[in-house]
């Protein structure tokens, strides 16, 4: 059993006897007392999405699933395709599970997919990933300021906010939760 | 200030046009009020006590004054809200007010919707309830779109919102009775003159609702649990919604009105307005009586103490004496500027306006 206090997009949950997928969650205090956390989350029945505010420090059941390695091909508007290396077999994963890990993925590279009930439902993303920036405007020497941002794309093709340091060619660490620069990357 | 905001007005031509914006609101909001002869007041920031509300938290600091004795020590604290001085102004014979300033809560949830300092409007109406503050807060809405040459039909987190008036106005009870079928004055419990979690969870349980309920679990919680489950989502989003008659239970400053089924403070006479998710503002018809308004604050006061994680600070009894002293009949309206620009900007985040 999680507490919902550790309730975090990309969790999937056993909710009133049905297997969710949190797709966004966020703390919530009313200003009115007591504290909440707020999510949005797909039952995976159903491909339904419902809005749910669980007590701060409640507790939910975490569904158990299996993980399996398989190489990604292609995605399409609805889903996205994955082979396993050793027997060839295909399996699709709907791109709204995938969620915004969709525009870090790069074909030919090997994924750790989330399985249920035999079912591919998601995968398992690692908390970084490193990609080459494709197009962005020129850097600007010496300016290490954190905060001042310009926009970059990356060989996948996400747009992602950047320091105004970051040239073309460069690799750069991305979070892909959040979609979020986290430094270059030293590969 | 935030430290980077002069770097993003570098690096950000769009966060120059959000913050001109936000400037401009301001100045329509100085021009609607000063229209209306109300006195526009300056309240403190740092103040020596604060009213007691156990829902918020606060931010604490030291004032050091330096005399031929050394320094002298004092804890200062940065208001919440402009309420306490304005009704103080108002008890003093100022009559109808308004301040624009910055406010300070502490602890405020990492979200696109709050900061802990933020700009806020709250005005005064002497002589006026409630239901005449919904209407000056719709005149406000139109004043604004009409002199940023807006049409009434404005787009905000993808909803198309129309603001022409009059806005639908909704009571708690209502709310609940259309979207959960529970009646909340059935849970209230005359013997302890209050809405009781045991009567509320007997509710939840009954229409089988995928609410858990534990033993620590209190009737605020599980009441802003079922509201923010099944009714705020719920709400109509092609107009502004008026939320009214809250439990008084939530709302220690509010003027208290009785139920239908049973006699006590139920309900109080507050509203919020609602916008596509985005939580507007929040109105009394102030309450004038000092001796409830000294039992309330004994109440939260007592909510505050088991509450481990809040400062501690000193609570502000020369409000409860102001209103001794006589406080008008009067409503009030705290209204989040931020988020007034956020809706007539289209902004998602209340960080790209916050300098």
């Amino acid at each position: 059993m999680a507490q919902t206090d550790s309730i975090r997009k990309s969790m999937f949950i056993m909710f009133n006897n049905e297997p969710y997928f949190i797709t966004d969650a966020e703390f919530y205090s009313p200003g009115k007392g007591s504290a909440f956390t707020r999510v949005k989350m797909k039952n995976l029945n159903t491909n339904r999405v419902i809005p749910f505010t669980f007590k701060s420090g409640e507790r939910v059941e975490e569904l158990s699933v299996n993980f399996k390695t398989m190489q990604y091909l292609f995605s399409d508007d609805s889903s996205s395709t994955f082979m396993d290396p050793a027997t060839y077999e295909q399996a699709s994963i709907s791109n709204d599970l995938l969620q915004n890990y969709l525009q870090y993925m790069k074909a030919g590279e090997s994924y750790i997919l989330i399985v249920y009930q035999e079912q591919p439902i998601s995968i398992k993303f690692p908390p970084q990933v490193t990609l080459e920036v494709t197009e962005t405007a020129p850097a600007v020497r010496g300016n290490t300021a954190n905060n001042a941002t310009k926009e970059a794309i990356v060989e996948t093709g996400a747009k992602i906010q950047v320091p105004l340091f970051i040239d073309i060619g460069e690799k750069i660490k991305i979070d892909p939760e959040y979609g979020t620069y986290q430094g270059r990357s030293t590969e | 200030m935030n430290t980077s905001f002069f770097k993003q007005l570098i690096a950000n031509p769009a966060t120059k046009e959000q913050y001109l914006l936000k400037l401009q609101i301001i100045q329509l909001i100085r021009d609607f009020f000063r229209e209306r002869k109300y006195i526009e007041i300056e309240p403190p920031i740092l103040n020596n006590a604060l009213i007691p509300e156990s829902y918020l938290d606060i931010y604490q600091t030291e004032e050091r004054r330096v005399g031929l004795d050394g320094i002298v020590r004092k804890n200062k604290y940065l208001m919440t809200s402009p309420e306490a001085f304005q009704k103080k102004l108002l008890a003093a014979g100022f009559g109808s007010n308004f301040a624009i300033t910055r406010s300070f809560r502490n602890g405020e949830p990492l979200s696109g919707k709050h900061l802990g300092e933020f700009s806020m409007l709250e005005w005064y109406e002497q002589g006026s309830t409630y239901t005449n503050v919904m209407q000056t807060t719709e005149e406000l809405f139109t004043f604004i779109a009409n002199n940023l040459n807006l049409s009434q039909k404005i787009t905000y987190n993808s909803a198309n919102i129309d603001i022409s008036t009059p806005w639908p106005r909704m009571s708690m009870r209502d709310l609940f009775q259309e979207f959960l079928s529970i009646d909340l004055e059935e849970t209230w419990s005359p013997e302890d003159n209050a809405f009781s979690v045991k009567h509320l969870t007997q509710k939840v349980v009954e229409k089988n609702l995928p609410i858990t309920v534990e033993t620590s679990t209190t009737w605020e919680e599980l009441f802003n649990q079922l509201f923010l489950t099944y009714v705020e989502p719920a709400l109509p989003t092609e107009k502004p919604v008026i939320v009214m008659d809250f439990p008084h239970e939530l709302s220690p400053l509010a003027r208290p009105r009785p139920g239908e089924k049973h006699q006590g403070n139920l309900w109080a006479e507050r509203f919020e307005v609602m916008i596509a998710g985005l939580e507007i503002c929040d109105t009394y018809t102030e309450n004038t009586d000092a001796a409830l308004q000294k039992s309330t604050f004994e109440h939260e006061i007592s909510k505050i103490s088991t509450k481990k994680v809040h400062t501690p600070y000193d609570f502000d009894w020369e409000f409860v004496e102001a209103l001794e002293h006589g406080l008008p009949d009067c409503s009030g309206n705290a209204l989040g500027i931020d988020r007034l620009v956020m809706f007539f900007g289209n902004y998602d985040s209340i960080l790209d306006i916050a300098a």
